[in-house]
C-alpha cells in the first residue's frame, strides 16, 4: 500500500500535483484557489473523460454529495476526497464511518467541527496556484518562538503520561520555583485553559499540544495567542509523547515518519503502537517506570535550567537520550529492551526504593554493600545515592560478583 | 447589520453551490457590485448573465463561480436566507462586511474566519454586540470552542 499518495491530475487548462500524508488531511484557504474544479477533475477521470489525465500513483475518487455512508470495500486502498457540501458532512455521522475505512481522506472543508479527528497540523494545506498549476502548502506556519525570560506555567494538552513526564521534568529542572505545569485535559480544551490561567494572573507560558492531533483547532489557538498581546507562549508542538520516545532514538531504530500511511488513525497511535512492540509494559495512562523521575535532590538532573530560550524540544530528548545512554553502560548485565531499563532507572532514581536495592543487595552481595557504603560515605547508615552506586559499579570500583542473582533481582525489582 | 451565529440550524443554507445554481436570476449578475465581488474573488470577469472569463479555466458558466461567491451573491440578493458562511474564504470577509452594512443578513460559521478590520455585528447565540475584531475573536473561540466535552477529540 502507498504511503504518501502522489497525487497528478490535469486537463488542458489547470494541473494539480501534490502528495499528502497520513489518513487525513484538511485542504481549506481563500475561495476561488480550484479546489472544487479539482473535484471535478477527479470526477471526470474516473469515468474515463478524453481529456483528463491522471497520473496519480494512488486510486481517486470523491465521495458523492448525497452520500450518508461511506462503504469501506468501496474507498479501500483510495484517497477519497470529501467536499464541504457533502451530506455526509453535515448530519454528523460521519466519525465512526472514517474509523472503519482504510484509506486516505481530504477534506475540502474549513469547519474546526472535525477537531473529532486527529489530523495533524502539518495536514492542513490551503491550495497555492501559479497560472494553471496548483499544488499544497501547508496553512500553518512554524511558531515563531518568542523569547522566554520567565515562566510562570507549563500549560500541556496531554493528561496522561506525557503530562506525567512533563511535570517531572519541571519539578528536575530546577525552574521550578513559582511555575505552575497544569494539564488542559485534552486538545479541545487548551484554549480554555490559557484563559483559565491568564484570569489568575498567570502570563508567561510555555504551551505544549499534540499537533499530530491538533488538526484545524490550531486556528483557535492562533487566535487566542495572538489575542493576548501581553501574554508570552512558548508553543512545544510535539507529535505526540510517544513520537518524542522513539524520536529520541532510545531504541537505537530509525524512526521513519514517513511510514505512516492510512493503516493508522494518526501519527499518535502509530507511535503508540511501535512504541508498544518496543516497551510491552508501555502504557498510555501512566508514565513508565523507566521514564519517571522524582524530585530527590540526591540524584536530580545536573542540567542547569536558565530559562531563557528553553528549548523543551531538546530537553526532552537529551534527557531520554541520556539516561538511556547511562543504562546501557551497565556492565555484565544482558541488556534487554525493558527489563534492563526499568531496572537500571530504579536502580538510579527510585528514592524510597533504593533504600530497598541496597538491602536487597545486601543480602545476596554483603560485600558489594559494604564496599559502596564505604567509597560513598564513611556512614554505613546513611542512605547511599543509586547514582554513585552505579557509577561505582561502572567504574570498575565494584563487580558484579553473580550476574545471574542480579538479574533475578532485576526481575524481582521490575515487579515492584 | 451582520448577524453572526456559530451553530447550523435546520433552516441552515449549507450546500451554497446548490442553493445558487437553482435560484440564480439573469439581473443578478448585471449588478455592478455582483462584478466587482467576482473580479476580487474569483479574478474573473462576468461577460454575460450566463458567461463569466476566468483567466484559468477559459470561458465559463455563471454555476461555476466559486462557493464563496455564490454565497456573497445570495447573502446580496437573498438576504432572507441564512448561509453557512464557512463555505467562504477569508477574502470574501471584506464583502460580508460591505453587505451587512447594506442590509440585515444572516451568517452562521463553523470557523474562524478572518476580517481584515473592525466592523459591526451582533452575535445571535448569546446577544452579545460586536463592535471590533477583538469582540468577533472572543465570541468566536468561546463558541466554537467551548472547552467542554462537546468536541472531545482525546
Amino acid at each position: 500500500m502507498i504511503l504518501m499518495p502522489q497525487i497528478e491530475i490535469a486537463n488542458k487548462h489547470v494541473m494539480y500535483k501534490f502528495e499528502i500524508q497520513g489518513k487525513y488531511s484538511i485542504i481549506c484557504g481563500d475561495s476561488g484557489t480550484g479546489k472544487t474544479t479539482l473535484c471535478d477533475l477527479i470526477t471526470a477521470a474516473n469515468i474515463n473523460t478524453v481529456g483528463v489525465i491522471n497520473k496519480s500513483d494512488t486510486p481517486l475518487m470523491v465521495l458523492p454529495l448525497d452520500s450518508v455512508d461511506i462503504d469501506p470495500k468501496r474507498v479501500y486502498n483510495r484517497v477519497v476526497f470529501i467536499d464541504e457540501r457533502a451530506l455526509i458532512m453535515h448530519n454528523g455521522m460521519y466519525e465512526k464511518q472514517l474509523k472503519e475505512c482504510d484509506c486516505f481522506f481530504v477534506f475540502i472543508i474549513r469547519t474546526v467541527n472535525l477537531s473529532n479527528l486527529p489530523i495533524s497540523a502539518e495536514s492542513v494545506y490551503e491550495m497555492h496556484s501559479s497560472g494553471k498549476f496548483h499544488t499544497l502548502r501547508p496553512m500553518y506556519k512554524p511558531f515563531k518562538r518568542q523569547q522566554l525570560s520567565e515562566v510562570d506555567a507549563i500549560i500541556v494538552e496531554d493528561s496522561n503520561s506525557g503530562y506525567e513526564f512533563i511535570r517531572q521534568l519541571t519539578a528536575l529542572s530546577g525552574c521550578n520555583t513559582g511555575v505552575v505545569c497544569t494539564t488542559a485535559k485534552g486538545n479541545t480544551k487548551i484554549i480554555h485553559k490559557i484563559h483559565e490561567m491568564v484570569q489568575a494572573g498567570y502570563k508567561h507560558f510555555v504551551l505544549v499540544y499534540d499537533a499530530a492531533a491538533i488538526g484545524m483547532l490550531l486556528t483557535g489557538i492562533v487566535a487566542c495567542i495572538n489575542r493576548l498581546p501581553n501574554c508570552t507562549f512558548f508553543v512545544v508542538d510535539w507529535q505526540s509523547f510517544e513520537h518524542y520516545i522513539l524520536a529520541s532514538d532510545v531504541f537505537g531504530e530509525k524512526y521513519n515518519l514517513k511510514s505512516i500511511g492510512c493503516m493508522h488513525e494518526s501519527l499518535e497511535q502509530f507511535a503508540a503502537e511501535r512504541l508498544k512492540q518496543l516497551m510491552p509494559k508501555y502504557n498510555k495512562k501512566q508514565l513508565p517506570i523507566c521514564l519517571r523521575y522524582n524530585a530527590c535532590t540526591q540524584c536530580k538532573n545536573t542540567a542547569q535550567c536558565t530559562c531563557v530560550n528553553y528549548d523543551f524540544n531538546k530537553y526532552i530528548y537529551d534527557t531520554i537520550r541520556q539516561l538511556y545512554t547511562f543504562l546501557k553502560k551497565l556492565p555484565q548485565v544482558q541488556m534487554t529492551g525493558i527489563s534492563g531499563v526499568t531496572y537500571a532507572y530504579f536502580v538510579q532514581c527510585n528514592h524510597a526504593a533504593k533504600t530497598a536495592c541496597v538491602q536487597q543487595w545486601r543480602i545476596d552481595e554483603t560485600n558489594f554493600a559494604q564496599n559502596v557504603c564505604k567509597v560513598a560515605s564513611n556512614d554505613k547508615t546513611s542512605v547511599v545515592s543509586a547514582t554513585a552506586l552505579v557509577q561505582h559499579v561502572l567504574a570498575g570500583k565494584i563487580a558484579v560478583t553473580n550476574p545471574s542473582v542480579f538479574r533475578n533481582w532485576v526481575g524481582f525489582v521490575s515487579e515492584c | 447589520m451582520l448577524y453572526i451565529s456559530f451553530k447550523e440550524t435546520a433552516t441552515t443554507v449549507w450546500n451554497v453551490d446548490g442553493a445558487f445554481d437553482n435560484i440564480y436570476e439573469d439581473a443578478w449578475m448585471d449588478d455592478p457590485f455582483v462584478k466587482q465581488m467576482v473580479l476580487d474573488v474569483d479574478k474573473s470577469t462576468v461577460v454575460t448573465p450566463h458567461m463569466v472569463e476566468s483567466p484559468i479555466l477559459g470561458g465559463i458558466p455563471v454555476t461555476k463561480i466559486s462557493g464563496g461567491v455564490k454565497a456573497l451573491i445570495l447573502l446580496l440578493k437573498r438576504p432572507d436566507l441564512e448561509i453557512w458562511a464557512s463555505s467562504c474564504g477569508d477574502n470574501c470577509a471584506r464583502w460580508i462586511i460591505e453587505i451587512g452594512k447594506m442590509h440585515d443578513i444572516h451568517i452562521v460559521l463553523s470557523h474562524i474566519m478572518q476580517f481584515p478590520c473592525d466592523f459591526d455585528a451582533i452575535c445571535t447565540d448569546n446577544n452579545t454586540r460586536i463592535r471590533t475584531y477583538n469582540d468577533y475573536i472572543d465570541c468566536a473561540l468561546a463558541l466554537l470552542f467551548p472547552g467542554d466535552d462537546t468536541n472531545a477529540a482525546n
